[in-house]
């Protein structure tokens, strides 16, 4: 068994074999092997609680299918399943979808991560820049005169017109 | 007048949001933007910059590069040429960084094709890692230098147009892994060609292409797919058509463990010779294959799975019994360490194949759970199974007639039941009564109610309508129920309408009353 701290100070306690998931984890793990059990202790200060918790149920549920994910042999139907899971899993807010992102990304778990950033990306899909800013909270620094004066000489205009 | 109207309020949400919100996303390092401007098509991921400052730039250091025929479109095929020749040099010459990871191309269309030859011989010096391209050529060996790039770990390689492209003279790819190639051609020595430009590959799938790929000799190789390949016959009337797709004859393959095959002719002998040839294959899917199967099952394999298989019967019916007993032996002593898996849809040419299969999953303890078993026929064959679900869609098969033929379902815990029509029906009735009488161990039953029926005549409503003589089933039913000792659990599944019929309900709870401690469950079904 493996705990695991979060910056507001809960405790999650996870099945070793389950959170080796991580590379990060697992890595640490195997650093301290044979040692004391306080070793056993992770702290994960730059996520809060709401993160572990989501992480932890998508560990859940990937170990409980120990084929190869990715592999284009695993029954249709099982790859199916999961893909819905998944799905139903990432439709959350874009906070939670950035606080995943990090968390994947500094816990090392590949799978996790890619999931996430589609799921961004299918938010960025398809929407003006007013739209992104409202969905993504992504500030526009433009000022309306820099909007009309300066950025007719930058790239980003090309891309605005031509190939809209 | 109208502009400074506009710049006010404008001003004022600004500020507003900049003191309420915080701009996550943006704050994100720009290797996870990177990443996450990867899953979308390279126009739009360079549409952001348009977003804020953040983002302006972050199009010109992309590491994944997908462009597609469709993220433009035009009716002008000259202004559409245009537009596609400066998309290519702003993506590839305005470029901040000097590597790229990966790169998609997909074109269909052969009015670009030396545009899209020009983008990628430019973008090779960028050392992609991943490469997919999917284009139409005029010329099969337009292609040749990718063969030559030192960089690439991943390729997939789709061209389409009439003629197969060969494999060029000089391949020399040290870091490939995963390659698939379609429509190539392979003469004698090319796939011996290919595996020495490629010392480190470890994935190949080879999709509609044809030749000699006898003999494969590889150390490295794990995972092999053959989709339709075979050799090219020439048919009267046709111009070309790929017709026998065999397996290879000399097979040394020792580290492989998957093989895929599709639409390939499969004999004692040459599955034979395969397996001999890979010594730890463990994985094997067939799709869409003829032929014999028997030694198959002789083999350690562990995962087994076949779609759409035709099974051709020996002409020599007294061989069977003894294949026969060699699988169950060997079955049995492997069973024990590993599940196997087996998933079948196959088309029953005659009925000794099933007898065949049936000795041979019945004396395994196998676990195969759930199946959907979209020919009855099928059924014979899994008499050993724990769990099972039965679905019979066709009501034209006589099903009491092939159930009789298989002996008990003895290892059976969960079934459930679904025919084209009522279960309850006094014509299928029978079906589920068989399976009551012979599951001895049967813990868990579910009856699935068939799709809604709703009677309309002119003028009235739609009506659900239950016959009353179904309701009497019921009966015979808990009877039945009752001699099932294990049972714990039956579990009725009806559409809603029915469920809403209370009359309905009612009767069918009075006449389960007096089943003890069986838990009996209505439940709706979508």
């Amino acid at each position: 068994m493996i705990t695991l701290i979060s910056s507001d100070k809960r405790k999650f306690h996870v099945l070793e074999e389950v959170a080796n998931q991580s590379l990060t984890i697992r890595d640490v793990i195997e650093d301290r092997r044979g040692r004391r059990r306080a070793d056993r202790i992770i702290l994960v200060t730059n996520i809060n609680s709401k993160i572990p918790e989501k992480v932890i149920v998508y560990w859940l549920r990937h170990f409980l299918m120990p084929e190869e994910i990715a592999h284009a042999s695993m029954s249709h139907k099982k790859a199916e399943k999961l893909k819905k899971w998944e799905a139903k899993f990432f439709d959350t807010d874009i906070d939670t979808l950035n606080d995943l992102i990090l968390a994947a990304d500094s816990l090392d778990i590949p799978s996790l991560f890619d999931g996430a950033c589609e799921k961004v990306s299918d938010i960025l899909k398809n929407r003006s820049a007013e739209e992104v800013g409202e969905i993504s909270k992504i500030e526009n620094e433009f000022t309306h005169e820099e909007e009309e004066e300066e950025i007719p000489s930058e790239n980003a205009w090309v891309w605005r017109n031509e190939f809209a | 007048m109208a502009r400074s109207k506009k710049k006010v309020p404008s001003k004022i949400f600004h500020q507003h949001r900049r003191h309420t919100q915080i701009d996550r996303i943006s704050k994100l390092p720009d290797e996870i933007l990177d990443q996450i401007l990867s899953w979308l098509p390279t126009k739009e991921a360079a549409q952001t910059s348009i977003i804020s400052k953040r983002w302006r730039n972050l199009w010109a250091s992309l590491s994944c590069l997908n462009i597609n025929e469709t993220d433009f479109s035009s009716d002008d095929t000259t202004k559409l040429y245009a537009m596609f020749e400066k998309f290519g040099s702003m993506i590839l010459s305005h470029r901040e960084i000097s590597h790229i990871h990966t790169i998609n191309i997909k074109f269909s269309d052969p009015t670009f094709s030396d545009l899209v030859r020009t983008w990628i011989s430019s973008s090779m010096k960028f050392r992609p890692q991943v490469v997919s391209i999917e284009v139409h050529l005029p010329d099969p060996n337009f292609f040749e230098f990718i063969y030559t790039s030192a960089s690439i770990e991943e390729m997939s390689l789709k061209i389409h147009g009439i003629t197969w492209s060969s494999l060029p003279k000089a391949i020399n790819l040290p870091c490939i892994r995963r390659l698939s190639l379609v429509k190539t051609s392979f003469d004698g020595n090319s796939l011996t060609r290919l595996f020495s430009g490629c010392p480190v590959l470890e994935e190949l799938s080879l999709d509609m292409c044809y030749g000699d790929f006898s003999p494969i000799f590889n150390q490295k190789l794990i995972c092999l797919s053959l989709i339709d390949c075979g050799y090219l016959y020439r048919v009267p009337g046709i111009w070309s058509t790929l017709l026998s797709c065999a397996l290879p004859k000399i097979v040394n393959l020792p580290c492989i463990r998957r093989v895929y095959l599709h639409q390939a002719y499969l004999n004692e002998e040459s599955i034979g010779k395969f397996l001999a040839g890979c010594p730890l294959l463990e994985d094997l899917s067939l799709e869409n294959c003829c032929g014999e199967y028997l030694t198959l099952f002789r083999k350690n394999i562990k995962k087994l799975s076949m779609e759409s298989c035709i099974l051709e019967i020996p002409k020599d019916g007294a061989s069977w019994d003894i294949e026969a007993a060699v699988i169950e032996t060997n079955l049995c002593g492997n069973t024990t360490k590993s599940t196997i898996l087996i998933e079948c849809s196959l088309h029953p040419y005659d009925n000794t194949c099933h007898h065949f299969l049936l000795k041979f999953i019945c004396d395994s303890p196998a676990e195969i759970s759930p199946n959907f078993y979209k020919d009855s026929g099928l059924i014979t064959i899994f008499s050993g199974v724990q769990s099972l679900e039965f679905y019979a869609p066709d009501s034209k098969v006589d099903l009491k007639k092939k159930l009789r033929r298989i002996g008990t379902f003895y290892n059976m815990e969960n079934l459930s039941v679904r025919l084209a029509k009522w279960c309850m029906d006094p014509h299928e009735f029978d079906v589920v009564a068989w399976f009551l009488q012979n599951s001895p161990k049967l813990k868990q039953l579910t009856i699935y109610s068939p799709k809604c029926r709703i009677e309309s005549t002119k003028g009235d409503k739609p009506k659900n309508v239950v016959p009353n003589h179904e309701i009497h089933y019921y009966n015979s039913l808990s009877v039945e129920l009752s001699l099932c000792k294990k049972l714990k659990e039956v579990e009725i599944k009806f559409c809603k309408h029915l469920l809403s019929i209370g009359k309905f309900k009612e009767a069918l709870l009075e006449d389960m009353h007096g089943l003890g401690n069986v838990k009996v469950v209505l439940s709706e079904f979508k």
